[in-house]
């Protein structure tokens, strides 16, 4: 599928409807909404120049190295989002990332899609990218709930821990919250027929694939989806462990 | 029991109970009072293990209570702090439920027929079990929370701000069954039933009196 010049200008051209729309109706952030798009626009070209050399050198390192970059911004845009502290949880929310979009990408492209070379660039790359987005649809609450959970029922903390509770046993119940509110979110998605989530169906019939290779991947890719969010919740709290307690089990301003 | 030995604590910047000594025997019961803002939960918290001391020691059994060993030893402790809030449980048996299974509390068999055994001494309603917790007031779900520990037999309570006498009375039998019980209060309603008393003033960091 190709796109001719022409055909960007008038697929460009479509943002004239909301830009309209919002002068109509006097809404005050058009500036705004064109400073967005055109950081989209260059954001992804960048990617898009880094995916094409990418692909077309194909070494096993740089593919993991572009699989960590990613993870890396995924944890970032997560933690941002639940408001919390930054410097104490980036880097066990990047090696929970990393590892989970690894294990489940690197399990779907090898036994799912039958691919002979799982870390074969075009076919990890996109596969753990659309893994990322997810968690950073899906985590950023889960761990919202669990540490703002541990800093509002503080006490209940230490009531389990002075009661000889494990940390484990004294968290199961936030454990509970997030993995709930990281399965709701994900099952709310998931019968949607249109929007988002079906990005993956209706990309490929454009592409030309058949459209039951195009309906098998939107459920598989789906269910993958779902699996590295839940792993991604445990694999970053287990990792975050040591940065939220002290050696003495008090809990750290997170 | 629990000893403390020239004990001081940091606090922020600034240093607290400059060696601090007492030793709590099972059996008896110390009731440590003080102002608000008197560091009583610091103390209790140091005593769990949850601080580190500045000087001194603080030892559970005769153990020396440090980073290593406070987890161990927190299995010989019950521990009911301040302003605790309990809507994480949906029933009152939810809430017994977790504290009599936790792995370190299965060493003592659990008997509902015991809890209700022990609640009829203390006129608790049997009903009370399968209440759920928001129709519960706070003082009362105390007093079952003390129940539980008091069938577990833990050498060790600590208690922090009791809100009923009812609290207080389950908090005294504990003691005459042989457990360490240490009370921090805002005010101490009397002597009776306490064997050891502190009073923590702000301006000297401790004073004591037994």
């Amino acid at each position: 599928m190709e796109f001719s010049i022409l055909g960007i200008c008038l697929g460009i051209l479509l943002l004239a409807i909301p830009l309209l729309i919002m002068y109509r109706f006097g809404v005050k952030f058009i500036g705004k909404t064109l400073i967005v798009v055109v950081k989209m626009m260059v954001i992804t070209c960048i990617v898009g120049l880094f995916l094409h050399y990418v692909i077309d050198f194909n070494n096993m390192l740089v593919n993991i190295l572009f699989v960590i970059v990613m993870a890396v911004t995924t944890a970032f845009s997560t933690i941002v989002k639940s408001r919390l502290k930054l410097r104490r949880l980036l880097f066990p929310a990047c090696a929970g990332i990393f590892w989970s979009a690894i294990v489940v990408g690197v399990f779907f492209v090898l036994l799912v899609m039958g691919v002979k070379n799982p870390l074969d660039a075009r076919y990890l790359i996109p596969v753990t990218g659309l893994l990322l987005g997810n968690i950073i649809q899906t985590n950023h609450q889960a761990l919202s709930t669990y540490y703002m959970g541990l800093r509002h029922h503080g006490q209940l903390y230490y009531y389990l821990r002075g009661n000889g509770a494990t940390h484990n046993e004294a968290t199961a119940y936030l454990m509970r919250r997030s993995i709930e509110k990281v399965a709701a979110t994900n099952m709310s998605n998931m019968p949607v027929v249109t929007g988002v989530s079906t990005v993956i169906l209706w990309s490929m019939v454009i592409a030309g694939a058949s459209v039951l290779t195009a309906v098998v991947s939107q459920i598989l890719i789906i269910i993958a989806m779902f699996s590295v969010s839940m792993l991604s919740v445990i694999c970053t709290l287990w990792f975050a462990r040591r940065y939220s307690i002290d050696e003495y089990g008090k809990l750290k301003d997170i | 029991m629990l000893e403390l030995k020239n004990v001081s604590l940091p606090v922020g910047e600034k240093q607290v109970f400059n060696g601090l000594s007492f030793a709590v025997k099972g059996g008896e019961m110390l009731r440590i009072t003080g102002a608000s803002d008197s560091d009583k939960t610091t103390l209790l918290c140091a005593m769990l293990g949850f601080l580190p001391v500045n000087s001194g020691y603080i030892t559970i059994g005769g153990e020396v209570v440090n980073a290593d060993s406070a987890s161990t030893l927190r299995s010989m402790t019950a521990y009911l702090p301040r302003d605790l809030v309990i809507d994480t449980y949906d029933k009152v048996s939810d809430m017994v439920g977790n504290l009599t299974t936790l792995k370190s509390n299965r060493v003592t068999e659990y008997s509902k027929e015991k809890l209700m055994s022990v609640w009829k001494g203390f006129g608790l309603d049997a009903d009370l079990y399968n209440k759920a917790t928001k129709n519960v007031e706070t003082p009362l779900l105390r007093v079952i929370i003390l129940t539980v520990i008091m069938t577990q037999g833990k050498p060790v309570v600590l208690v922090d701000a009791p809100m009923s006498d009812k609290e207080m009375n389950v908090i005294a039998a504990m003691a005459r069954r042989g457990a360490a019980v240490i009370v921090a209060e805002s005010t101490g309603t009397g002597n009776e039933n306490v064997d050891l008393q502190i009073h923590l003033n702000i301006e000297k960091p401790w004073s004591s009196q037994y």
